[in-house]
């Protein structure tokens, strides 16, 4: 079964891809499938070493470029469509252990530059609206490959966090003339104490209205819809605030820490998003401390309202004495 | 109709749009492609093209 499902009761859509239940979930150190094939070895996604990044289409996608025909089971309401789409895997290094972070600047660089190819290559595509790369980072966020990488989405539409970003920026451009995120990066930059770092252009901060403790957002000062409206050295400031603040969190609790990273930029639909897209990195790391983490529970998943522990303020200041 | 994903042949290194990557595509046994990236843009790489799908 592999087909998206509406719910005309939120307007979104719901995709179903049956035989992610079957996906490789955690296997050891010695039989990672990101890893380059060894001679002898057992057989991996990659088949080559000379490489610095790897990107290649996932083996058990959610969204696929020629997908079968949905279930006969919609009707008028009840609406049923093909899951159209891409879904990648991003192999940040050959190496099997490490981190994003510990990659070092110049490999989050090409990085960056990977990720930008790939929006320009998915976008294209007549069926994909909205190309978004993330990061799932530690088995508690759902990681069953320790192996350093990330994934890219190509969706048929928007998904739903950032239309209402858009929806809500272009409300904001057409009251005051501004785009919401340039006067939010203005706000941060005069108050400074949610500002955790600073690098190339780039500003990193604590949300205003953090829904995690630890949660960033980083954000180019200027106003770029996309990726590919960065300039070079809008592109280094992103590789080396991101490592600056990735090693921030590892040092916060003395491990690892956990956290689901996306990107939001212009949506790829034909649309004219110049204007209201502001492109940002979200950060969301789930501990709240050293050993408790913030579930998503009754008010959160179900009234969609989050209640947060500690004051951004308060984790801004240490976030910033860890990143410098 | 879904167009090919890009207009890069298996094994042709092509160059990002910025000439700050060389791109290296191959086509694994059950179809799925796989792009190797590196960073510099070697002699043999045609530049990518405006439009993917052309």
């Amino acid at each position: 079964m592999s087909e998206r499902r509406y719910d005309p009761t939120t307007t979104e859509w719901v995709t179903f891809a049956t035989a992610r239940q079957d996906r490789t979930f955690l296997p050891p150190d010695d039989v990672c499938p990101l890893d380059p094939q060894r001679p002898g070895g057992p057989p991996t996604e990659i088949d080559r070493a000379d490489f610095e990044i790897a990107v290649f289409d996932n083996r058990f996608p959610s969204l696929l470029p020629h997908p079968p025909d949905p279930d006969p089971v919609g009707d008028d309401l009840l609406q049923v469509a093909p899951s159209h789409g891409r879904c990648e895997v991003v192999v940040y290094t050959p190496d099997h252990f490490g981190s994003l972070a510990a990659l070092g600047v110049a490999r989050v660089r090409t990085l960056v530059d990977v990720w930008r190819d790939r929006y320009r290559i998915l976008g294209a595509q007549s069926d994909v609206r909205y190309v978004m790369p993330f990061e799932n980072r530690g088995a508690v966020v759902g990681v069953t490959l320790s192996h350093p990488h990330g994934q890219i989405y190509a969706y048929p539409d928007i998904p739903p966090l950032p239309l209402r970003e858009l929806g809500v920026a272009a409300d904001h451009l057409k009251q005051t003339g501004k785009c919401v995120q340039c006067d939010v990066v203005e706000r941060e930059q005069r108050q400074g104490v949610r500002v955790v770092a600073e690098s190339g252009g780039w500003i990193a901060y604590v949300p205003f209205w953090a829904r995690f403790p630890y949660e960033l957002r980083l954000v180019p000062r200027a106003h770029r819809s996309s990726l590919t409206a960065l300039s070079d050295a809008e592109s280094d400031g992103l590789a080396e605030l991101l490592v600056r603040v990735l090693a921030g969190y590892d040092r916060l609790f003395g491990f690892p820490l956990p956290y689901v990273m996306a990107l939001h930029q212009a949506p790829t639909d034909g649309g004219d998003w110049e204007a209201v897209s502001h492109l940002h990195v979200e950060l969301a790391p789930p501990n709240r401390s050293a050993d408790k983490l913030k579930y998503l529970a009754g008010s959160e998943l179900m009234g969609g309202a989050f209640i947060t522990d500690i004051a951004p303020e308060t984790t801004a200041a240490t976030l910033r004495e860890l990143c410098r | 109709m879904a167009q090919p994903d890009d207009d890069a042949a298996e094994g042709d290194p092509v160059a990002d749009a910025a000439g700050h990557l060389r791109r290296v595509v191959g086509v694994k046994p059950d179809g799925r492609r796989i792009s190797y990236y590196v960073r510099g843009t070697a002699d043999s790489a045609r530049p990518a093209t405006a439009d993917p799908d052309e």
